[in-house]
């Protein structure tokens, strides 16, 4: 009768064979039929803000002759306030930095926020939080840094099932849907 | 802890065998896919590999949702080439993790077998790392799923400074520069396994890296015919700027997706860091003590007489043969303690009984049976002097059930531990026959018990059953998991048989040197 086990032991293949086929087709739920979001990317080089002043000639005698650098300057990278609000209801405040240890590197701002499909009005500040007319001597508009700024204040009908995606285009706020 | 570890195993023993047992009752033993777990994974491998590599010819970096999907729309090669890659990796990880499971359950799990089990839990992570590129690969909805997942637990390592999660938020196009380092590491991931496989069978001699015939080819038609029949799921097209509400889903990649949605990926790291903790201490707290059962095997030099079968018998490559310090012009053996998995099998392959672990040479095991088992065999009448040799990890209903036949029960640690000897000791003392009770060859805990039993009791491998000893008065078969019933129905049988028989003269107090091989200057 072995050959009836051995029949028995292919049911059982086939059964287990079918039941791993059925598993991949079940549907796993994910973001469900009635979702949408509005989702923000974009990279910042956040500007400088230094302090600087220039050396007496007194000063600079003092130094090793390598070291005669006229103009001296301390500083650090700027943080920006990102807000966003979603039919006049805020949805964020955030003050972000720059990444890296001394925040000096560029500011990712990646953000999604789940919103009801239809038309939303969507209102996005991103500003520096330091005054523009810093305390200190002096200021650096870096080259390539982000503007000082960036607002968008705009109605959207977004689907459900899509992103509306916000990004920084040409040094402005863009908004952009599949 | 060592109770609870010590429950764990038992807990996970039992399961196993009440899953053996349920599949020995109404399917073939021999082929029980859950004995050939370890192979079947090993194999599966292959199919992936010769599956895989014919997909590539076909996948694109720079279009990879189209390449894909023009592979599945291929009604021919395409698609089922395919769906049998898919499917074959649900079931490799399936098949490596009950393997896993079983060696612990048997307690295969320390000492010698600390690097198989360490690289065995490499083996998975890799395996499903490597599921895990794949799934993107297919940059489908389930893909984008995969990777944002993914991306979520990376961003949280302070690797990269730019979170890995930009490149799928939608502003530009994922780079194919992406596609092709995650091809990159598809690709890589298999071939770290192929060196993992080799580390992990590394340690033991002659490993069986196929699955018996029937079930290669019953796996490779099974596979292409699911691939033919319900083909794989692709979902449609990975876009960012979607949010799918279901992805297809898969058994052995997204069971834990829904779980870690929306956690946060500490925690997430977290668990899986203790998963993988408790993993890799296993071979640590399963540790017995070497001493007892556990105690590793050594060699007598005064009787080795250098043939070698030891070293060829040795499921563990634990004996070598290195020159002898005295006079005598042999190699002698000697065992590696640090090899030695104490499974006793050596013991049995000794014609002069030179080497075993302490108390189970053959030696150790004839003056058992002289003071143990002989004096129940002075009396009664031939069929009550049928002697059952089981194997300790048979079916322990068995012993009763043998019992109630009459049968005069003698465990052993494997059968592949009983020393021929031992058999003609028997028989040349009162036992009308003797009943040799195995488990089935692939569920052999000392690896190879069964195959060497039965070539020394029938084909005259070393130390073989001499072949004065009737035949007819020895039997040797399989007790598979559940099928006690139908053990005791065969020894039913071979006692009949053997009582028909006339019965032998009974040798009073022979020389057990008698027994053994030339025995040079030695004393039993
Ligand atoms: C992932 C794929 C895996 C494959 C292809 C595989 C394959 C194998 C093979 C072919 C053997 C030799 C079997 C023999 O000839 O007796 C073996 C032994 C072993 N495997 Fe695996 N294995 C895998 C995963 C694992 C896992 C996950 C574990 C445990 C965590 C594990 C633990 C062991 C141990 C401890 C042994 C030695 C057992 C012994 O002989 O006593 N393996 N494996
Ligand atoms: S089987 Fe016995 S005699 Fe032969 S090499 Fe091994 S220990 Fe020596
Ligand atoms: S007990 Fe003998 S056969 Fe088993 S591993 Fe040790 S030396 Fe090898």
């Amino acid at each position: 009768m072995i050959w009836l086990r051995r029949v028995v032991l292919l049911v059982l293949g086939g059964l287990a064979a079918w039941g791993l086929a059925a598993s991949s087709a079940v549907d796993l739920p994910w973001h469900g039929a009635n979702a949408a979001a509005l989702r923000l990317s974009w990279v910042a080089r956040p500007e400088r803000i230094e302090t600087c002043r220039d050396l007496t000639r007194e000063e600079l005698d003092e130094r090793p002759a390598h070291m005669r650098q006229a103009r001296e300057c301390v500083g650090a990278s700027a943080t920006y306030r990102l807000s966003i609000a979603v039919d006049g209801q805020p949805a964020v405040e955030r003050v972000l930095r720059g990444a890296g240890l001394r925040n000096d590197r560029a500011i990712f701002v990646l953000d999604e926020h789940p919103v009801a499909p239809g038309a939303r009005r969507v209102a996005i500040r991103f500003t520096r939080v330091e005054p523009f007319e810093a305390p200190m001597d002096s200021t650096d508009v870096r080259r390539g840094a982000v503007p000082r700024d960036l607002a968008l204040d705009t109605v959207v009908t977004i689907p459900s099932t899509a992103v509306a995606l916000v990004s920084l285009v040409d040094g402005r706020l863009a908004l952009k849907l599949p | 802890m060592v109770s609870l570890v010590g429950a764990t195993e038992r807990l996970t023993r039992r399961t196993l065998r009440a899953l053996d047992a349920l599949m020995h009752r109404v399917a073939d033993w021999r082929l029980n896919p859950l004995h050939q777990s370890g192979t079947i994974a090993a194999y599966l491998l292959a199919v992936l590999t010769v599956t895989g590599l014919y997909l590539i010819l076909f996948y694109r970096v720079g279009a990879p949702a189209a390449s894909v999907q023009r592979i599945a729309d291929d009604p021919w090669l395409g698609s089922w080439m395919r769906s049998v890659h898919r499917y074959a990796t649900d079931l490799f990880l399936v098949a490596a993790v009950i393997h896993g499971a079983r060696v612990f359950g048997q307690a295969r799990s320390w000492g010698p077998r600390a690097r198989a089990w360490i690289s065995g839990v490499a083996l998975v992570g890799v395996g499903l790392a490597c599921a895990w590129t794949g799934f993107v690969m297919a940059w489908d909805s389930f893909g984008q799923r995969v990777a944002l997942a993914g991306a979520r637990l990376f961003d949280v390592l302070p690797v990269l400074s730019e979170p890995v999660t930009r490149i799928f938020a939608g502003d530009r196009p994922v780079p194919s520069a992406f596609f092709f380092l995650n091809l990159f590491v598809h690709i890589g991931l298999p071939l770290m396994m192929g060196v993992g496989l080799w580390l992990h069978v590394s340690k033991v001699a002659r490993p069986v890296l196929a699955p018996p015939r029937p079930l290669r080819w019953g796996m490779v038609v099974g596979l292409i015919v699911l691939a033919i029949v319900l083909p794989a799921p692709l979902g449609p097209a990975a876009d960012p700027l979607r949010l799918p509400a279901t992805t297809p889903f898969n058994l052995s990649t997204s069971w834990w997706i829904p779980l870690a949605d929306g956690r946060s990926p500490l925690l997430v790291w977290s668990v899986v860091s203790l998963v993988v903790a408790v993993a890799v201490a296993v071979p640590f707290v399963t540790r017995r003590p070497r001493e007892g059962s556990f105690t590793p095997s050594v060699v007598d030099p005064r009787l080795c007489t250098g043939c070698d079968q030891c070293t060829q018998d040795c499921p563990w490559g634990a004996i070598t043969m290195v020159p002898r310090d005295d006079d005598r012009p042999t190699l002698v053996a000697l065992v590696d303690p640090a090899l030695c998995v104490s499974c006793g099998i050596c013991a049995a392959s000794c014609a002069p009984m030179g080497v075993g672990p302490d108390g189970r040479t053959g030696r150790h095991q004839l003056v058992h049976i002289r003071s143990r088992v002989l004096p129940g065999l002075r009396t009664g009448d031939a069929a009550a002097r049928v002697v059952a040799v089981l194997c300790g990890q048979t079916d322990v209903a068995l012993r009763a059930q043998l019992g109630a036949e009459g049968a005069v029960i003698h465990e052993v640690p494997c059968i592949g531990t009983l020393h021929t000897s031992v058999i003609e000791l028997l028989l040349r003392q009162g036992a009308s026959g003797v009943f040799v009770a195995g488990c089935p060859p692939r569920d052999c805990a000392a690896r190879e018990g069964p195959k060497w039993t039965e070539l020394r009791v029938y084909h005259d491998r070393e130390a073989e059953l001499q072949a004065r000893v009737d035949r007819r008065r020895v039997l040797l078969t399989t007790a598979p998991a559940g099928l006690a019933g139908a053990t005791v129905a065969e020894f039913v049988a071979f006692r009949d048989a053997v009582v028909a028989l006339d019965q032998p003269t009974v040798e009073d107090d022979i020389d057990l040197r008698l027994l053994c091989e030339p025995l040079e200057k030695t004393a039993v």
